[in-house]
């Protein structure tokens, strides 16, 4: 797409005044004359690392509790001497990730689909806090499978094996954990993107401890609700914050049960064949349009923004429920609408050539 | 002419399920510009001009009354204040109304940086995912601000896809991973917020039907700064939207 710089230039010029202050002129940030920003302020605190160190999904310290899921039905399977941390199957559903880039864009984001040995992180299964392995194949018997992948990525991952997903720690290791420490490990899986375990055929169950149930034990406070506002209660603003608006509130158009209407006047018009009738809603108007004549209604036009004015793209369908002319009182103007039927030939036979 | 109570019973049911599909969004915006970093040598001229050109576009744009909006810029826009601010004013919001995050100034991939410190996209997107409005946006005006979609492809994809199973979210950022966002002392904002300014006054509504979609958008942005970079910066849009979500309204 091409630009008029020089017409831009003009209107950029006109904007001047809807700051307070001209910046100042800094040379060597002219893009013109090969600028190179500035460089990044470097702060003392340490910067949010995306690393792959096993210890984060342990550590207390590590991400939020606010995870995006709610507390798993986790299965511990024991496979030999380790545990394999059943999480469930990846979810059927998927979710492409859309990106608007030109076409010369390297960094499009590809289609996100489920297979057989999908990219948990793609997929959005779990996040980048989680190793995955994927040295790990179907073929391989479970207990291949957990010791590839614990070679791999160590305790605290997670792998892919025949449709379910599993976690790396040994059993030794999970029940030294904190609750708070694994509900730190399950908040880096999205749970919404995980079925619940399913009784994999051919698993090997050399034993099966109880059924791990963590909503026993997980503090329920770690719930969505985290992330969700309480319902109804107004969250203050802190008096730092200066919070504005633009101009008086409004008042759009509504109407309730006790609004008071009244109908001023219903009109045929001629030219377009349309009827019009406008009615007052405690004191606004509105006009309701019958575009095809039908003598039934359908749309109503009215301030709905509330800026004192009816534009073209304010109105609201009736979706063939609109009120009647006759419902109305009929014309008040005094048109009297024929009772010629349009004519319909679809039936016709013409027998006479 | 009063209506009788029966006809009104009728029109009022019949209009308040039709009124139920207009909007009556109201709009929250944060808008934040850090140009005065401590000390000189990470000084910008433009980002609080940019916040402030955003936040003078939507109270152009929006109904009287219907946008709450707040400006931080330099020393105003701290590490802490920003994250209150969007989570406070966000939380106002209802779920049809509409969200939006502006930034400018410094940033690194992965995050930006506020007056005081480093805040992560991670940060932001927890912030914002508080809020019940199902139509998010960020607008990211920063260096490396394509380092979101890479940070993405690891922590932020489940985390923003927990929050696109029940809200539209548009992210809009300035450059490419690799590329810088640029600004001009002949311009009274950087590159991106120029463009972005002038797509939301109405110059990217090529269908003339008053509504900016994220498509329009998109294209008139990127097209604009692409060619008036010389070809070194590229805004990229990504999130989970259609291609005709509406972005704003334009006001005749």
């Amino acid at each position: 797409m091409k630009t008029n710089i020089n017409s831009d230039a003009t209107e950029l010029q006109n904007d001047q005044t809807l700051y307070s202050t001209v910046p100042p002129q800094h040379p060597a940030h002219s893009a013109d004359a090969g600028y190179q920003p500035t460089v990044a302020p470097s702060f003392q605190s340490a910067q949010p690392t995306v690393g792959n160190s096993c210890s984060q999904a342990t550590s207390p310290l590590a991400s939020s509790k606010s995870g995006s899921g709610k507390a798993p039905l986790a299965k511990r399977v024991a496979v030999g001497a380790g545990v394999g941390l059943v999480l469930g199957g990846v979810a059927s559903a998927t979710m492409a990730m859309q990106s608007i880039t030109p076409p010369d864009d390297t960094e499009a984001d590809p289609e996100a689909e489920t297979s057989t040995n999908s990219d948990l992180h793609a997929i959005g299964v779990c996040d980048g806090d989680v190793d995955v392995a994927y040295g790990v194949s179907d073929d391989m018997s479970f207990s291949q499978a957990f010791a590839a992948a614990r070679a791999e990525v160590g305790p605290g991952g997670v792998f892919q094996w025949r449709g379910q997903i599993y976690g790396t720690y040994t059993a030794d290791e999970w029940n030294s954990m904190t609750p708070e420490q694994k509900q730190d490990y399950y908040d880096h899986f999205n749970w919404d993107r995980i079925d619940a375990p399913s009784d994999v055929v051919d698993q090997p169950q050399v034993e099966e401890p109880q059924v791990e149930e963590p909503q026993a034990e997980e503090p329920q406070a770690e719930e969505p609700q985290v992330e969700e506002p309480q319902a109804e209660e107004p969250v203050a603003i802190d008096d730092d914050i200066n919070v504005q608006t633009n101009g008086d509130e409004s008042h759009p158009f509504t109407m309730t049960e006790d609004s008071e209407v009244e109908v001023i006047g219903v009109v045929h018009d001629s030219d377009s064949g349309s009827n019009f009738a406008e009615i007052s809603v405690d004191g606004q108007q509105a006009i309701l349009v019958d575009v095809d004549g039908d003598m039934q209604f359908d749309y109503i036009q009215a301030d709905f923004d509330g800026d004192g004015d009816i534009s073209s793209n304010e109105y609201a369908d009736f979706q063939g429920q609109g009120p009647s002319v006759d419902q109305l009182g009929g014309f008040s103007d005094g048109y009297e609408p024929t009772n010629d039927d349009p004519i319909d030939n679809s039936d016709q036979i013409y027998d006479d050539i | 002419m009063m209506i009788s109570n029966f006809l009104k019973r009728i029109l009022i049911s019949v209009l308040l399920l039709s009124l139920s599909c207009v909007g009556f969004a109201r709009t929250y915006l944060v808008a934040v510009g850090v140009a005065d970093y401590p000390g000189t040598d990470s000084d910008l001229s433009l980002p609080a001009n940019d916040a402030r050109a955003v936040v003078e576009v939507y109270k152009n744009q929006c109904a009287s009354g219907t946008l709450t909006y707040t400006v931080l810029t330099n020393e105003q826009a701290t590490k802490d204040r920003i994250t209150r601010a969007i989570t406070q004013v966000f939380a106002q919001a209802k779920k049809d109304d509409i969200v939006v995050f502006f930034f400018s100034g410094h940033g690194y991939n992965g995050g930006f940086c506020a007056y005081d410190g480093n805040i992560s996209y991670k940060q932001v997107r927890k912030a914002m995912a508080k809020s019940k409005s199902t139509n998010k946006m960020m607008f990211i005006d920063a260096c490396h601000a394509g380092g979101v979609r890479q940070e993405a492809s690891n922590a932020e994809h489940a985390a923003v896809s927990s929050d696109m199973k029940r809200a539209n979210v548009m992210i809009f950022l300035s450059s490419r991973t690799d590329e810088y966002s640029l600004e001009s002392p002949s311009m009274q904002c950087g590159f991106f917020t120029t463009y972005l300014t002038r797509a939301l006054r109405g110059s990217a509504d090529t269908n003339s039907d008053n509504i900016v979609t994220a498509r329009e958008l998109f294209l008139y942005v990127n097209g604009g700064v692409a060619d008036y970079s010389g070809g070194r910066q590229h805004p990229v849009m990504w999130g989970r939207f259609s291609n005709d979500m509406p972005v704003i309204t334009i006001r005749k």
